[in-house]
C-alpha cells in the first residue's frame, strides 16, 4: 500500500521538477546554443560582478562606528529599526554576491559545453563546490538574520569575486586573440 | 461492466493510431524521421500492435489468456522502444557537445542501470503469471523512463545545450505520458475494480495528449539537425577551468570561515 503511494508521490515530484526545469530552460536558453562569441560578450557585459562595487556603501552601513553613532544619538526603538535595516542591507548584499557567483558558474558551464574534452574529476568537483557555496550562503544568511554581521569576511569574499572577474576577462581576451590567430583552435 | 463514457473511450483509443499514422506521413513527406529512426520504429510497432490487438479483441480469442498476455508483452516492448527513443534524442542533442556527453553519459547510464535492476527485481517477484510479470516490469520501466527524461532535460538546461523544438516537444510528451502512467499504475494497483476504468481512461487520455504534442511538433517547420557550435581547445579549457576551480574553492573556504567566525 505504502509503496504505491510513495511511487505516485515521487512521480508527482518528478512532474514538478520537470516544470521547474522547463521554466529554467525557457526564455531562449534551451533553444539558443552558447557560442564562444556569445560567451565573450556575456563575460564583458553581463558576467562582470556588479554587486561588489557597492561594498564601500554597505561597509559604511554595517560599520561599528555607525553602530556606535546610533547608540549614542538615538533611542532604543529607532536603533532597533536601524539595525533591522542594516541587516536587510547585508542580506541583500550577500544575495548580490551569490548572484555574481552564479553568473560565473554559468560561464564555467558554458565553457565546459563548448570544450572538445574536459577533465571529469574537475567538473565533478565543481558541482560539489557550487553546491557547498549555495549551502554556505544559506547558512550565512541565517547567521545574519540572527544578528551577526561579519564585515571583514564579506569584504574578503567580495574582493575575491572581483579579482576572479578581472582574471577571467583577461583570459577571455587572450582566448579571443588566440582564436583569431589560429584557425586550428576552432574545430 | 457498463462504462460511463463509451464514446469518449473509443475516441481516446482511436486517436492514438490515427495520429501515429499522421506523424509517419508527415515524417515521410518531410524526411524528418530520418534522424529519429527508433521513434519511427516505435510508431510502426505501435500501429501494428493497436491493429492486431483490435483484431484479436474482436475475434473468438478475445476472452483467452493469450490475448491478455499479448497486450502486456507488447505494451512492455512499446515502453522499451520509447525508452530507446529518449536515448536516441539525448544522443542526437549532445552529438555536437562531446564534453557534455563525455561528462554525463556515465551518470545517466548508472542511473539507468540502477533503475533497470529495480525493474528486474520488481518483475521477478511476479514470475507465476506472464502478464503480471510484464505488467510490473512495465510500471518500473515507465518510472525509469520518466526519471531519465527529467535527468536528461536537467543536463541539457544546466549546460545550455541547444535542444531543437522538435526534440523538446517530443521529450515533454514522453515525460508527461510516463509520469501519468506511473501515477495511474500505482494508484490502480491499490484501487482495483470499478476505479480501474477511470485509471485506464486517464492513461488513454494522457497518451492522446502526448501524441497530439508530437503531431504539433512534426507539423511545424521542422529542423532535424542542430548546427554544430564552434568548440574551444582543451588547452583553453584547462587554462580557464583552473582559475575557476581555484577561485571557487577559495571562495567556499572564505564563506566557511565567515560561518565559523
Amino acid at each position: 500500500m505504502t509503496t504505491a503511494y510513495i511511487i505516485a508521490a515521487i512521480a508527482l515530484m518528478l512532474l514538478i521538477l520537470l516544470a521547474v526545469i522547463l521554466r529554467a530552460g525557457s526564455g531562449g536558453r534551451v533553444a539558443d546554443p552558447p557560442s564562444p562569441d556569445k560567451v565573450l560578450k556575456s563575460s564583458r557585459e553581463e558576467l562582470r560582478p556588479s554587486h561588489y562595487r557597492n561594498l564601500s556603501v554597505v561597509l559604511q552601513a554595517l560599520s561599528e562606528q555607525d553602530d556606535l553613532f546610533l547608540t549614542s544619538r538615538v533611542n532604543p526603538e529607532i536603533r532597533k529599526r536601524a539595525r533591522a535595516a542594516r541587516c536587510a542591507v547585508a542580506l541583500q548584499f550577500l544575495e548580490g554576491l551569490r548572484e555574481d557567483h552564479r553568473r560565473l558558474d554559468r560561464l564555467a558551464r558554458m565553457l565546459t559545453a563548448l570544450s572538445h574534452s574536459v577533465d571529469r574529476g574537475r567538473e565533478y568537483r565543481r558541482w560539489w563546490v557550487t553546491a557547498r557555496f549555495e549551502l554556505f550562503c544559506l547558512l550565512l544568511s541565517l547567521k545574519l538574520r540572527c544578528g551577526a554581521a561579519p564585515i571583514v569576511q564579506i569584504r574578503q569574499a567580495t574582493n575575491l569575486i572581483g579579482d576572479l572577474a578581472v582574471q577571467l576577462e583577461r583570459a577571455m581576451h587572450a582566448w579571443q586573440d588566440a582564436s583569431l590567430k589560429s584557425p586550428a583552435i576552432s574545430a | 461492466m457498463q462504462t460511463p463514457f463509451p464514446f469518449y473511450e473509443v475516441l481516446a483509443w482511436a486517436v492514438g493510431p490515427l495520429l501515429a499514422l499522421v506523424i509517419l506521413a508527415i515524417g515521410y513527406l518531410r524526411n524528418s524521421l530520418c534522424e529519429l529512426r527508433l521513434f519511427a520504429a516505435y510508431l510502426v510497432f505501435f500501429l501494428f500492435r493497436e491493429m492486431s490487438y483490435f483484431w484479436l479483441s474482436h475475434s473468438h480469442l478475445a476472452a483467452s489468456r493469450g490475448v491478455y498476455d499479448y497486450y502486456w508483452i507488447t505494451e512492455f516492448l512499446l515502453a522499451s522502444l520509447r525508452l530507446l527513443t529518449v536515448g536516441e534524442i539525448y544522443w542526437r542533442s549532445l552529438g555536437n557537445y562531446p564534453a557534455v556527453w563525455d561528462l554525463t553519459w556515465r551518470v545517466l547510464l548508472g542511473l539507468a542501470a540502477a533503475l533497470l535492476l529495480w525493474s528486474a527485481y520488481s518483475a521477478a517477484q511476479h514470475t507465476a503469471k506472464i502478464a503480471k510479470f510484464f505488467y510490473n516490469g512495465l510500471q518500473c520501466l515507465e518510472f525509469m523512463q520518466a526519471a531519465l527524461l527529467v535527468a536528461s532535460l536537467a543536463v541539457i538546461v544546466y549546460y545550455h545545450v541547444q535542444l531543437l523544438p522538435l526534440h523538446k516537444l517530443m521529450l515533454i510528451g514522453l515525460c508527461l505520458y510516463s509520469l501519468v502512467q506511473v501515477m495511474t499504475y500505482a494508484m490502480a494497483s491499490r484501487h482495483p475494480g470499478a476505479m480501474h476504468y477511470w485509471f485506464s481512461l486517464i492513461r488513454q487520455t494522457s497518451y492522446a495528449a502526448a501524441i497530439f504534442l508530437w503531431v504539433y511538433a512534426f507539423a511545424r517547420p521542422v529542423q532535424t539537425r542542430a548546427p554544430a557550435p564552434t568548440l574551444i581547445s582543451r588547452a583553453e579549457y584547462d587554462d580557464l577551468s583552473v582559475q575557476f576551480d581555484y577561485r571557487m574553492k577559495v571562495l567556499n573556504n572564505r564563506l566557511l570561515t565567515m560561518l565559523r567566525s
